[in-house]
């Protein structure tokens, strides 16, 4: 993992310093709300309907055991005993009080933690693939991309203040777990013919009121030249983002206006005038990166495979659990784990602090101390070994951890919605604990097969109700909470947007609709055909059709 | 219809209802409610209070119940009762309000 | 009206802004809108320009009065809100692609907690506006002794020269 240097630790502390300041000013009436309000967005805290919520920064989704510790402490000592985690790979804390912030942003600083860029028109902490170094099918680590890039735009003096945020994901694997062609910039680790490493530039992506999946700018862009091309994109974006219209003024709006390729050129002819010297991402810090990142050597289990078909006959239920919740590593023997933070009728991306010292805990016992966070809202322990997995199975299911739900039915992604957000229209966490409640047979959900369903109380979309499979679009009608239904999204892997079915459902209706959604495509599906595939075969008629004839 | 006056406590962010004098209570039961043509002075009181920077966000909520206060809004009745997630009981406090048949302005 | 320069010291103002400028000079130390420069001055009249700066708001564009840049004295860029970021890429483009080396002044609406932003960015001073002071600039740009990035007040790199020089703190 990244390590922080006096450099990282120096800005930290100066931050915590200047915030302490500025929150001193505000409590002393000498910056009025709207001075303040940017200042303290930059450092993730947000007003929301019930207290301040704070947005922790969880870098590309890694942590170390002794961070989730220092989250646990956070969660008990400032909030009412849980954090939320998001579909950004971060941690919220729901009921904090501006008055103590600064002394919480400096307990997080004794772990390298921060909320900086968390909120706020700038570069927003960038996400990453959560099995980076854990992948088979990995070309390089994300995070030694992902760091440069945190260091980069780290307080960047030229683009702090840009017309809207700004989000950067980057993946190296084939398969796409961090959906970054819905992203303001999407970087995919590709190498050329020659051998070369380089990145393939993805830019103007987003879901909100206006969802795109971003069109390719750049096949090819070599590793050293990332900044510079990176500093190209957000000039471009700066000088001619719309600043008249919030909902036009993500960079998907210019890019969509001026057309993928004239924006491409005219971010080419400002990566042409900048000096290349200045920009240049050299070798040598991108060694010490990646010796920072490399993982301890773990010794290959030639047996594990036996021990494996031992294991899931000791228990159908842990049969399940490996079959949904583990994935494999890069090395043979070894397992990620990912621990589902939805149980049935839970609150999606919700822990305590007691899960969160647990699972440091097992982190320490069974994954070298590493944690991933998902934008799925569970966690990852990335290499455990595969004659772990039995005791750590057990621990698990005592902390309630073990749901094996993974990239099933309630495996739900849902925003805070109307219950938090002072932003929504309507409830997303009572819906999707219904839905959860509703497919809670775990051998049917199992039966159902890959299924993803995401809620969003409002059309900023935090819930990705764009991209789900089954997705739904909390909004209010006249005072009343009624929920959109879309179907056919896709966001892990491929990315498409997904299309509103018809009219609008009540909070019962619309968990019975998904219901319908579902027993619809049990009878449509041929042997093996998944639930996105049989949608693409039929369309959506024969689901509407179930969906509204009968009303 | 009535109004009552609420905001968010600067240094805490706790939701505040507007009672009487300088006094701002967490309960929306305490919460001062005016007629229709007093509005405008119910919204000074909320200014006033954020230029002293006691609160932010301040803003006057229709109410068509006074005693205690009751908003059709769902937004409100979150406000004033808390999240309805997770803890069963205040859900069904939340839910029941929400069925409840609307009573005229009373007092 | 204070001016601050880039350690957040009040300066001598030295300059004033003027809505028309007579027809016979000589002119000095005026800011004047890109339509009176282009109007009144000669682009190629250099010593004429030097005692002359040019106001530029976050609509109007650099590249129009290009032939004029590397002369004058003093390019004045004005912040319509202090969430309108526009100003800094400007700043940024006058000082590396104009090759601009004289004063860059920031001024409208800003904040004290956005000083060093604006230093890094290329600015030499800063108007102070009237609800703020001086010393709240200079305290702002001392919240920081260390910055990730390269800028325009210094040639640091990405992970910089700091760094690479102390061997030290990589072991931290």
């Amino acid at each position: 993992m990244y390590v922080y240097d006096s450099l990282d630790k120096t800005l930290l502390n100066q931050r915590v310093a200047e915030f302490r300041d500025q929150v001193k000013r505000r409590l002393d009436g000498d910056l009025t709300e709207d001075q303040f309000k940017p200042l303290r967005l930059m450092n993730g805290l947000y007003l929301q309907l019930h207290a301040y919520m704070l947005r922790v920064a969880i870098p590309y989704g890694t942590l170390s055991s002794d961070q989730m510790r220092k989250l646990a402490y956070i969660a008990k000592t400032y909030d009412r005993g849980y954090g939320h985690f998001t579909t950004r790979q971060n941690i919220q804390f729901n009921w904090i009080e501006l008055s103590t912030a600064p002394d919480l942003l400096y307990d997080l600083s004794e772990v390298d933690l921060h909320a900086i860029q968390t909120s706020g028109n700038c570069i927003r902490n960038v996400t990453a693939d959560p099995y980076a170094g854990a992948a088979a099918d990995e070309l390089d680590d994300p995070r030694i991309w992902s760091e440069v890039i945190r260091q980069w735009s780290t307080l960047h003096p030229e683009f702090s203040f840009l017309p809207r945020k700004f989000k950067i994901a980057v993946t190296g694997s084939k398969a796409d777990r961090a959906a970054i062609k819905f992203h303001d910039i999407g970087l995919k680790i590709v190498r050329n013919n020659e051998g070369v490493l380089g990145f393939a530039v993805y830019v103007g992506g987003g879901q909100g009121r206006t969802p795109i999946v971003a069109p390719l700018i750049k096949s090819f862009l070599p590793a050293q030249d990332l900044l510079r091309y990176l500093d190209a994109v957000l000039r471009v974006y700066n000088r001619h983002g719309r600043r008249d219209n919030i909902y036009k003024a993500r960079i998907k709006i210019l890019v969509d206006s001026m057309g993928a390729d004239s924006f491409a050129a005219e971010v080419a002819a400002e990566f042409d005038r900048l000096d290349p010297e200045l920009l240049s991402v050299r070798d040598e810090d991108v060694s010490r990166l990646r010796d920072m990142f490399a993982q301890p050597f773990l010794r290959p289990d030639p047996d594990a495979s036996s021990s494996l078909e031992d294991l899931v006959k000791k228990s159908p239920r842990l049969g399940l659990w490996f079959k949904s919740n583990t994935h494999p590593h890069k090395t043979h023997g070894y397992s990620i784990v990912t621990i589902s933070l939805k149980p049935i009728g839970g609150i999606p991306g919700d822990a305590t602090a007691e899960q969160m010292f647990a699972v440091a805990d097992l982190a320490d016992r069974f994954s070298l101390g590493e944690i991933r966070v998902t934008y799925t809202q569970n966690l990852i322990l990335p290499h455990v070994r595969q004659a772990d997995l039995f005791v750590l199975w057990q621990e698990l299911e005592r902390l309630n951890l073990a749901t094996p739900n993974v990239g099933l039915a309630s495996d739900i992604i849902a925003c805070p919605g109307l219950d938090y957000c002072s932003l929504a229209n309507a409830r997303s966490i009572p819906i999707s604990q219904r839905i959860s409640d509703r497919f809670a047979d775990l051998n049917a959900q199992h039966d159902v097969g890959p299924l993803d369903i995401r809620i969003s109380g409002c059309i900023n979309a935090c819930g990705h109700h764009h991209a789900g499979h089954i997705g739904i679009l909390g909004v209010d009608k006249k005072g009343e909470e009624r929920y959109q239904l879309t179907l056919g999204g896709q966001g892990n892997g491929e990315s498409e947007v997904g299309k509103i079915v018809g009219p609008g459902f009540d909070e019962d209706g619309i968990v019975d609709a998904v219901e319908t959604v579902v027993s619809t495509y049990l009878t449509l599906r041929t042997k093996g055909e998944e639930f996105s595939q049989t949608l693409a075969r039929t369309g959506q008629g024969p689901f509407k059709e179930r969906l509204y004839d009968n009303r | 219809m009535p109004f009552i006056l609420s905001a968010n406590r600067l240094r805490d962010g706790a939701v505040v209802y507007f009672a009487q004098d300088d006094f701002w209570s967490e309960r929306i039961e305490d919460a001062a409610a005016v007629p229709e043509d007093q509005v405008l002075e119910l919204e000074k009181v909320g200014l006033d209070a954020e230029e002293r920077n006691y609160v932010v966000g301040s803003y006057a909520i229709e109410v068509a119940a006074v005693s205690p206060p009751y908003s059709t809004r769902l937004r409100e009745r979150i406000r004033s009762h808390g999240p309805t997630v997770g803890d069963l009981q205040k859900r069904a406090a939340v839910e029941d309000h929400q069925s409840r048949p609307m009573g005229g302005p009373e007092g | 009206m204070t001016i601050v320069n880039t350690s957040g010291d009040a300066v001598e103002q030295g300059w004033r802004t003027v809505e028309s400028v007579e027809s016979s000079g000589p002119h000095h130390g005026i800011i004047v809108s890109p339509a009176i420069l282009q109007d009144s001055f000669d682009e190629s009249d250099s010593a004429a320009l030097s005692q002359v700066g040019v106001r530029l708001t976050v609509d109007d564009d650099v590249s129009e009065i290009a032939a004029y840049v590397p002369h004058l004295g003093l390019i004045e860029l004005v912040f319509a809100h202090f969430k309108d970021g526009r100003p800094y890429s400007a700043a940024t483009t006058i000082r590396r692609d104009y090759k601009f080396t004289h004063e860059l002044r920031a001024s409208g609406d800003v904040l004290p907690d956005q000083a060093i932003f604006l230093i890094r960015s290329g600015f030499s001073s800063v108007d102070v506006p009237d609800q703020f002071t001086a010393q709240e600039f200079k305290k702002s740009l001392m919240a920081y002794s260390v910055a990730y990035q390269s800028a325009y007040d210094s040639h640091l790199s990405l992970i910089d020269e700091l760094r690479r020089s102390t061997p030290d703190v990589a072991t931290e």
